[in-house]
């Protein structure tokens, strides 16, 4: 015998609330998903922008934010931006007569955020790339990374020494391909986070990260007796980013090309004015080359 | 289209390895689950079911990621180190443990006592009463519910990914990760998922019909 709603009141009730519940309960879980969200800044109502551009939202630049120092951090108080790239981002903001609204996302999935439209521009370390600048717009470096090499005591320093050892690297990361073809796909683990594969390292799991200096260097300094240490990696035909500098840079919407022109000229301004340079000093980035790219 | 087809090695790959991260745990998890199942639900001592019965529910109860959280992350802080398959193994066989015993303890109890008790009048060993009578029923029973588990766990081989396991969801993310084209690779990770689970649905739901009393 089937049963009905209506031949049962009090389970029409509880369907009703439950429907009428059902919207409530989506929505702020919604709500939940963006909660890492935040919006920073203020901007006087006299304020000229030094250039005009579209944002994805009128009035504030969205940065899809891969937290991680000393590129990208974002104060859990305040919301605000830090790290090299905050920095500078705060000071283009600035500039430019907009608030910051920044969305802590992880890894490649910043690149995926920029290219939806949901933001305007990656801050996190991103190198400029071939592969990027198929889907997305690049600008003018604002400094320089160099490749590394992490291991227990610092014992490796070139892909000749990795062969047969298993290297972490994070997903997305430009040495991935290369280092597959290099070293075998099998000794090439992919983590979302490069602090993943430093406590893997640590753990005895993988035998050497391979990351930028400035990323590299960060971790390390938050592994406390760890053994570990880093090396550059040596130039090796094998490797594209161990042959030249990283040149970091904001991925930001392809075809926007006003956004590209005024992003080109703001960092060009804050390298001029020794903003980008203070910036490399407050956080750790203090060899000459992080700036100059030689 | 040529997009598509040059990522399926990599994907086909990663199926492989989800295949056979789920082959393994249940190669381990069933047997456990089996002889948890059966002694918590025979065994005439009260103080072990509770003592099986909490077990199996801790194991049901704790998320599979928060067990291989646990066993990844957590074992190496005793010096114990094991390697993202052997975590991934661990963790799932200990969750696939409580939920077979649970099915296996509900195959049980669908057997009349009566066949107990006549193998009793009838002289007949526990041993030889649990493989010769019980356990081919049960299996019979249960057999159905294990594949559409299996299913399940085929699923939440996905969960590895967050321990740089080379799976399926893995596989997806990491050209994703490279080529941007997120919405095509999970399409396509989705479809593979897809092919074995309902292929196994079917073979669960055409058992089922073939065994029903």
């Amino acid at each position: 015998m089937r049963h009905s709603l209506l031949a049962h009141p009090r389970r029409a009730v509880r369907a009703t609330a439950l429907l009428a519940v059902a919207p409530l309960l989506a929505a702020s879980l919604a709500a939940c998903a963006d909660s890492s969200t935040s919006t920073t800044g203020s901007v006087a109502d006299d304020c000229t922008p030094a250039h005009t551009f579209d944002t994805v939202t009128e009035g504030t630049l969205t940065v899809a934010a891969d937290v991680s120092l000393p590129y990208v951090d974002v104060d859990d108080s305040t919301g605000a931006l830090g790290g090299v790239d905050g920095v500078v981002l705060t000071k283009i903001a600035e500039m430019e007569c907009l608030t910051i609204t920044n969305a802590t996302i992880h890894g490649s999935t910043a690149i995926g955020s920029v290219q939806q439209g949901k933001s305007d521009l990656a801050a996190g370390g991103w190198y400029r790339t071939a592969a990027h600048g198929k889907v997305l717009g690049q600008t003018v470096p604002v400094y320089y990374d160099f490749t590394a090499v992490a291991s227990a005591d610092g014992q490796y320093d070139s892909l000749d020494q990795l062969e047969g050892k298993t290297v972490g690297v994070t997903q997305g990361s430009l040495y991935v391909s290369e280092l597959q073809d290099a070293l075998g796909k099998d000794n090439v683990k992919q983590y979302e986070t490069l602090t993943e594969a430093m406590t893997d390292l640590k753990n005895g799991r993988i035998d050497a990260t391979i990351a930028g200096s400035g990323e590299t260097g960060y971790q390390l300094s938050q592994l406390t007796d760890s053994g570990l240490d880093m090396q550059p990696i040596e130039a090796d035909d094998r490797l594209t980013a161990s042959q030249s500098y990283g040149e970091v840079n904001f991925p930001h919407t392809q075809g926007n090309t006003d956004l590209t022109t005024a992003l080109d000229e703001d960092i060009e301004t804050l390298r001029e004015d020794g903003t980008v340079q203070d910036a490399l000093d407050q956080y750790g980035l203090t060899n000459k080359a992080n700036f100059s790219g030689k | 289209m040529s997009t598509l087809v040059s990522w399926l090695p990599d994907l086909l790959e990663g199926l492989r390895h989800s295949l056979w991260l789920t082959f393994v745990s249940l190669l381990l998890g069933l047997p456990l689950g089996l002889v948890l199942g059966y002694v918590a639900e025979l065994t005439p001592s009260r103080p072990v079911r509770w003592l099986l019965v909490a077990l199996i529910e801790l194991a049901r109860g704790l998320p599979a990621l928060v067990v291989l959280y646990l066993v990844y992350y957590g074992l190496p802080s005793v010096s114990i180190v094991l390697s993202s398959f052997w975590s991934v193994i661990l963790a799932f066989t200990v969750s696939n443990a409580g939920y077979v015993s649970e099915i296996v303890r509900g195959a049980l109890r669908g057997i009349p006592a009566g066949q107990l008790e006549a193998c009793r009048a009838l002289g007949i060993g526990r041993t030889r009463t649990f493989l010769s009578v019980i356990a081919p029923q049960a299996l019979r029973i249960s057999t159905p519910s294990l594949i559409s588990y299996a299913a399940i766990v085929f699923q939440s081989t996905s969960l590895a990914v967050a321990v740089a396991e080379p799976e399926l969801l893995s596989a997806a993310y990491n050209i994703g990760s490279i080529t941007f084209e997120y919405v095509q690779v999970f399409v396509l990770a989705g479809a593979l998922y897809a092919v074995v689970v309902v292929a196994a649905s079917r073979l669960a739901g055409w058992l089922s019909a073939r065994t029903a009393y």
